[in-house]
């Protein structure tokens, strides 16, 4: 009789055990992390992929970006070209200027060193005529 | 002792329940998404506008987009929404915006790994990214797709592994820095990987890598067959286009040069930190890239010997590779050097659709390469769909798969 009940308990418990089993096994997929809001079961990027897919018409097939930005630096460039140009333009405006004062001091300077010369004849010519001249 | 019988049943019964469980239980392992395989869903890609980058990719972004199938979805990584139009009809193409402030390359391929299994798709991101601001791609993308972000312990860039049918194929450098990092053998390392990537791991190469990522020369097939990239071959090619020729070459170089800022106007821009960014000189330098190669043959070589040996048919592809030591000297992460174009025809997307294998092929510019790396798809049995407008980045030192990350396989 207790061998009996025994084996009976035994039965009873094999049972539950392979239930919890069964259970574990049935509920695994959703044990497993899953992150914020994605999908529990399935995969959860494939999911994603068809909600896009659906979003998407039949015609969007040929895609074009432009970038803006390369149309705006593109501006600067010419921008700062513009600006190039008539720094240039004046550079080389204060260059003829730069180069006619350089032509004068050098005109002058050959003035001073004729007038120079000219004093030193004058001089000489002084002395010779026996004039005493104050150094 | 009815009770004491009892209590010894159940805790039998409890003890056979745990360690059985996995014997029931069949828990899906997730595994690093192959570059071999179904039809390519979606995939992710970063645009970088003039005024915040100095390599401007929006015509390739183009090219890519419009290059792949047309019901391939693509996100776009952008940093700067406002500076970019597009046309009306963009359902194909979804923004995912990076704030502003953050900088971010047009490289989605290196920061981070997609695994999944049937139920979930997750990105594993590594123990540490530097490279400007790219560690947040994976949470951008993250937030938009609704998939988890895994952050590993582990150091790699997704350029350097590459998964074939049934094992990841990862580069020498990685696995010898995880294993200086974590004072582990290389065996173990290899193991950690393995469990990481639910995949074998085969390390290729076994010293210092010449090539920075194995994605630009290692390029894994189905029907256990690798392709792997044959620098002598391409510098033949490029050799014979140089001496007769030599007016094409010329072109290419100064095509490189007048498109290396978008504007052929543009000869240098000056960074955020104000140091000035020059443009590589390429005229003249195609002669000493074919030395270059030369001298690169022979490690290629050993690679296609060493995945030989492990069975594999290797089919060799042609490539252009320009030194790599002189780029290395002066290459900091956040700003690599660029150079003469590595024209790596390895570094591609392959998909198989109704037996019909289709590789997606970038394109350089030298005619003769460009056709010859065709035929050689095209004689192992690949549908080619060449994608034009690479040089730019490949002086960069990254082509298609790089630009192009996987998300999804049909």
């Amino acid at each position: 009789m207790n061998a009996k009940r025994m084996l009976l308990n035994a039965g009873t418990i094999c049972l539950l055990a392979t239930a919890v089993l069964l259970s574990q096994s049935a509920l695994s997929g959703s044990a497993s992390a899953t992150p914020g809001d994605a999908p529990a079961k399935g995969d959860n990027l494939k999911q994603r992929v068809k909600i896009l897919e659906l979003l998407q018409e039949e015609d969007d097939k040929e895609f074009l970006l432009v970038d803006a930005s390369l149309s705006d630096l593109n501006a600067r460039v010419e921008a700062n070209e513009e600006r190039c140009k008539r720094t240039s333009k004046r550079l080389v405006q204060t260059d003829k200027r730069a180069q006619k004062r350089t032509q004068q001091i050098s005109d002058n300077r050959a003035g001073i060193r004729m007038i120079r010369g000219t004093i030193e004849r004058l001089k000489a010519d002084l002395r010779a005529n026996g004039i005493k001249l104050s150094d | 002792m009815k009770t004491t019988t009892i209590g010894i049943l159940f805790t039998l019964l409890s003890l056979i329940t745990f360690f059985a469980k996995p014997l029931f239980i069949s828990e899906p392992i997730p595994s690093v998404l192959p570059d071999v395989g179904t039809k390519i869903k979606l995939v992710v890609c970063s645009a970088t506008s003039a005024r915040k980058s100095s390599l401007r990719n929006t015509e390739l972004v183009n090219n890519i987009v419009n290059g792949l199938d047309e019901d391939v979805h693509v996100m776009l990584l952008v940093n700067d929404r406002a500076a970019f139009k597009q046309s009306s009809n963009n359902g194909r193409v979804t923004f995912v915006e990076v704030p502003s402030e953050s900088d971010i390359t047009i490289w989605p391929q290196d920061p981070f790994v997609v695994v999944n299994d049937k139920e979930n798709t997750k990105l594993i991101t590594p123990g540490l990214f530097k490279r400007k601001d790219d560690r947040l791609m994976a949470s951008q993308l993250s937030a938009i797709l609704g998939v988890e972000v895994v952050k590993s312990e582990l150091l790699f860039e997704g350029g350097n592994i590459v998964c074939g049918e049934s094992e990841v194929f990862i580069g020498f450098d990685t696995i010898s820095i995880n294993s200086q990092v974590f004072n582990l053998s290389m065996d173990e390392t290899q193991k950690r990987f393995a469990k990481l990537f639910g995949r074998r791991v085969v390390t290729i190469g076994n010293e210092t890598q010449d090539i920075g990522h194995i994605d630009l020369i290692v390029t894994p097939l189905s029907n256990n067959r690798i392709a792997v990239a044959d620098s002598r071959l391409g510098a033949e090619i490029a050799n014979r286009t140089l001496t007769q020729s030599p007016d094409r070459i010329t072109r290419f170089e100064r095509n490189c040069e007048r498109g290396f800022f978008g504007d052929a106007s543009i000869n240098a821009l000056v960074d955020m930190d104000g140091n000035s960014i020059d443009c590589p000189e390429v005229v003249g330098q195609t002669a000493i890239a074919i030395s270059d190669s030369h001298k690169l043959a022979d490690s290629l070589d050993k690679i296609a010997t060493q995945l030989a040996e492990r069975g594999y048919d290797i089919v060799r592809v042609p490539a252009l590779i320009p030194n790599q030591e002189s780029e290395l000297e002066t290459e900091t992460e956040d700003k690599p050097a660029p150079a003469f174009p590595f024209m790596s025809y390895n570094n591609v997307l392959t998909e198989s659709v109704a037996n019909l294998s289709i590789v997606y092929l970038p394109q350089y510019g030298i005619a003769e390469l460009d056709t010859a790396a065709i035929e050689c798809w095209e004689r192992n049995g690949f549908e080619v769909r060449p994608i034009e407008g690479f040089q730019t980045s490949a002086m960069h030192g990254g082509a298609l798969r790089c630009c192009t990350k996987v998300l999804l396989r049909e």
